[in-house]
């Protein structure tokens, strides 16, 4: 290997500020009522955790692991009737308007009891929330509606994100990486929509979900050019939510194969295809990798979220243990090794907390939340009347023009820089949280010994279920990646992504 | 000429170890994941006794190697390869009888074996996962008429669902130290609680059992059982330790196999050089640990000067290694390795008990600091 050293300087100063200090901008740009509004939320999870889940989810889990096939409906139910599903829709479109931020902490508190409660509300937003990054307005307001009346009418609808296929896992939304694997769910263009074959594994929330934003390709050989990302509704025609995962953890929230058998999707329902980025400043490809950025900035630090809830669980139930439990006559508790490993938990769940937070700050500054915490639209939306609101959506609505517009500034105009500043803490925020959350997990199972071993003290589930969130959103090697290709690699022009120098 | 007839042995033990796990355990693995057991499993340990793998560390005129700890080392970490559920049954029971043979039983120890007819009849349940020097012992022994009675709960009784008899401590009265005392678990005044629902090994499930005055016999002296104990742990933590050796050589060859058929991004993905990395690590723990248990075997059955600093040494690192190299192993098939398709999961649960082998971990290194560093 040859080494030149040149004088410039591979990161500036500037550089290393900015990407790391979105909470410092924030303090002046975001609407200070955020901070009342996430308390609100915060104490709906308080609520809700403590009055269903703490007392149902070891059950729960028991039950699940000794019948695979259980669908626990009744939990999608209960948060259902609690208002869950629609706490982040944007009251334009009739939901409850909370702003994005907020859904972390949420999802915060619920994972702090049981992570497959809240996988079960954290898929629906990310299943949304990729409708929401195809910027197709009257797509989302007729999913809205639907979410919206679901609630009313007390039958949950969902929405699933359905991306990984039994030959393509984390190059998915990678498309250096899309491009050379091996994806097969091909989308074939029609009068009035297209005809999808294929199938999809491991989808979170897949039985639950009445929509479900399917990524599929027009050529199969182009894969990155062509993805279509499509709406595929429950009861169309050649669509079938067949088998569950059977999983080590997160049990309450189903692992799902969905199956396309020349399933042929209406023009309505098509979220983002080639034909609509056409004429676009950036071609379909940048786009398709710019609403995958944008979508793993808010999903991956939601994953934070959840691990910053799990690794605070874990640091709690081994607090309890060490409080109570006696060796050699003493509490477990007056051992230094037992204070160390506790403060220790302790550091990973609020460097967790930490990390998200400044993430969401990210995506507040330059991302995807941008638009909706400029103060006077958070304003607007906030306390116009919604009927006011539903109003204005449907003028808008009406104006093909305007929403053309909108669509086109927010697929295409966006800076790269800052998309790879919120990408980058998005996986940075991903990786380092569950490997702590992890750590915790397993620093409470040591502590515990054989006691850590019974499922009804809850550590050893905990454990399992923490084990996925390395695993999904991108496992924490192609998180990695992702920190070095937007955060790193953007000063070194002789930096190759994806490939291999031996 | 001797080693090499020993060596000889060995190797065909190590043969038909093997050949055992590959016949009766792995086409049946996915079954073999729960309690009660499947009659295939059943079958297995039935087979494994005939094999006289549960009687391998006894004395040869009990058909055993004389007490040599590498034998049952070779039994348990090939069988764990595959399923370490079936290892811990051996282990536990190995455990239950070098603890009843170093108290000087060896007749009550011939007389289970011989009548094994049955295999419930050989099994000898342990709580393994405790130390009765750390743990709260909750089981009381009182003397009446020249016959031990004992009240109250031994707790985690590992193959307590499954055995005729179980070797558990009991305190007398407000003495200090303990005793051990083989009890019948069929007698009326015992009572199992069913099996714990737990992390992993659950083909050998474990139980909390209440005794109300059940008569039990001592093994050796009252006085004497902590030293039984700690005689038997250091010697028999390497056999622990080699359950946790094949669970991560059993992990580290599914990540091979799978990341070599695997593609992602055009390529097999054991050809990516982060991926090629874990599976180094896996490789290099899995081989550390073999390495360091030989090691550790040889001077427990040589008697070597510093056999229980090796001893430790060997296990303390294998039996946490396992826990991270087994969540590697997930990791190196990601979604695929989370599911019950692969048998990653389930060593990355069963690795967690291990741990736990002989009370918990972070005592046990305490102790092989003051071992090792005569601190």
């Amino acid at each position: 290997m040859s080494l030149s050293i040149s004088n410039q300087r591979l990161t500036t100063m500037e550089d290393w500020f900015d990407d790391n200090s979105a909470s410092l901008k924030a303090i002046s740009s975001q609407p200070g009522a955020m901070a009342g509004e996430i308390m609100e939320v915060v104490n709906l999870a308080r609520k809700f955790k403590e009055e269903f889940i703490r007392p149902q989810a070891i059950e729960m889990d028991k039950r699940i692991q000794e019948d695979h096939s259980y669908l626990p409906e009744e939990w999608v139910d209960e948060a259902c009737r609690r208002g869950f599903f629609t706490l982040c829709v944007p009251k334009i479109f009739g939901g409850q308007g909370y702003c994005f931020p907020a859904l972390s902490y949420f999802m915060e508190e619920i994972a702090s009891v049981c992570l497959g409660m809240a996988n079960i509300i954290g898929a629906h937003y990310l299943g949304l929330g990729t409708l929401i990054c195809t910027w197709n307005l009257p797509l989302i307001a007729r999913v809205c509606r639907e979410i919206v009346e679901g609630e009313r009418s007390g039958k949950a609808c969902m929405v699933s994100l359905a991306m990984t296929e039994p030959t393509s896992g984390s190059d998915t939304p990678e498309p250096d990486l899309l491009d050379k694997g091996q994806v097969a769910c091909l989308a074939k263009k029609e009068d009035g929509g297209y005809r999808v074959n294929g199938s999809k594994i491991f989808i979170s929330n897949g039985h639950f979900s009445t929509w479900h934003m399917t990524v599929a390709f027009e050529d199969l050989a182009r894969p990155s050019e062509t993805a279509v990302i499509l709406a595929v509704r429950n009861g169309a025609k050649g669509f079938q939510v067949a088998g569950k995962e059977s999983k080590m953890g997160q049990l309450a929230c189903p692992a799902s194969e969905l199956v396309f058998n020349d399933c042929f999707i209406p023009n309505e329902q098509v979220a983002l295809s080639p034909d609509m980025t056409r004429g676009y400043s950036r071609t379909h490809r940048e786009i398709y990798q710019h609403l995958f950025d944008d979508l793993c900035s808010i999903s991956r630090a939601g994953v934070c979220a959840l691990s910053a809830g799990a690794a605070r669980g874990a640091y709690e139930s081994a607090l309890a243990f060490a409080a109570m439990a006696k060796k050699k006559g003493d509490y477990l508790i007056n051992s230094e090794w037992v204070q160390c490993r506790l403060a220790e938990m302790y550091k990973n769940a609020v460097v967790a907390r930490l990390l998200y937070i400044e993430a969401n700050y990210a995506n507040g500054n330059h991302g995807i939340y941008k638009g909706l915490q400029a103060k006077p639209v958070y304003y607007a939306l906030r306390y116009l009347p919604k009927s006011f609101l539903s109003w204005g959506l449907g003028k808008a609505l009406g104006l093909e023009w305007l929403t053309g517009l909108i669509r086109k500034r927010q697929l295409s105009g966006f800076n790269p820089g800052m998309v790879q500043r919120t990408a980058g803490l998005g996986a940075l925020a991903k990786f380092a949280s569950s490997d702590a959350a992890c750590e915790n997990a397993q620093l409470a199972m040591e502590m515990m010994g054989a006691k850590g071993l019974r499922h009804e003290l809850g550590t050893e589930k905990r454990l399992r279920d923490i084990k996925l969130l390395q695993i999904y959103e991108g496992t924490n090697q192609i998180c990695r990646m992702d920190l070095f290709r937007n955060l790193i690699a953007r000063r070194l022009p002789q930096a190759k992504l994806y490939e291999e120098c031996v | 000429m001797q080693a090499d007839k020993v060596a000889k042995e060995y190797q065909m033990l190590e043969k038909s170890v093997r050949e055992f796990a590959a016949k009766m355990l792995r086409p049946r693995l996915e079954e073999n994941d729960r309690y009660p057991v499947s009659d295939d499993f059943a079958k297995a340990v039935e087979k494994a006794m005939e094999l006289e793998y549960f009687s391998v560390m006894l004395p040869e005129d009990m058909n055993g190697f004389g007490g040599k700890t590498l034998p049952l080392g070779i039994v348990l970490s090939c069988i764990s390869e595959t399923d370490a559920a079936m290892g811990a049954m051996i282990l536990t029971n190995a455990v239950a009888q070098e603890i009843m043979l170093t108290a000087g039983e060896t007749d009550i120890v011939r007389d289970i074996c011989g009548k094994a007819d049955w295999s419930r009849e050989l099994l000898i349940a342990f709580p393994l996962l405790t130390d009765p020097e750390e743990d709260e012992i909750l089981l009381s022994a009182k003397k009446e008429d020249g016959k031990y009675r004992l009240s109250g709960t031994a707790e985690y009784v590992v193959m307590g669902p499954m055995a005729r008899r179980a070797l558990v401590p009991a305190k007398l009265g407000n003495e200090p130290g303990y005793g051990f005392f083989l009890v019948d678990l069929d007698l009326p005044e015992s009572s199992s609680q069913g099996a714990i629902s737990s992390a992993g090994l659950h083909a050998c499930p474990a139980s909390d059992i209440k005794f109300m005055g059940a008569q039990a016999r001592l093994m050796g002296r009252m006085e004497d059982g902590p030293r039984y104990y700690e005689q038997t742990c250091i010697k028999m933590l390497p056999a622990a330790a080699a359950v946790a050796g094949g669970l991560m050589q059993g992990s580290m060859k599914e990540a091979l196999s799978y990341c070599k058929k695997r593609r992602q991004g055009g390529r097999r993905i054991i050809d990516w050089s982060e991926l090629r990395l874990i599976l180094s690590d896996m490789l290099l723990a899995a081989n550390t640990g073999r390495i360091l248990l030989d090691n550790a075997f040889r001077a427990v059955d040589a008697h070597s000067a510093k056999w229980a600093e090796d001893a430790l040494t060997a296990s303390v690192y294998v039996l946490e290694t396992a826990c991270r190299q087994t969540s590697d192993g997930i990791q190196a098939l990601g979604g695929y390795g989370y599911t019950k398709h692969s048998f990653q999961e389930r060593r990355f649960r069963d690795a967690q008990h291990l741990r736990s082998i002989f009370g918990s971990a972070v005592p046990r290194r305490l102790a092989y600091a003051k071992l090792g560093l005569n601190c």
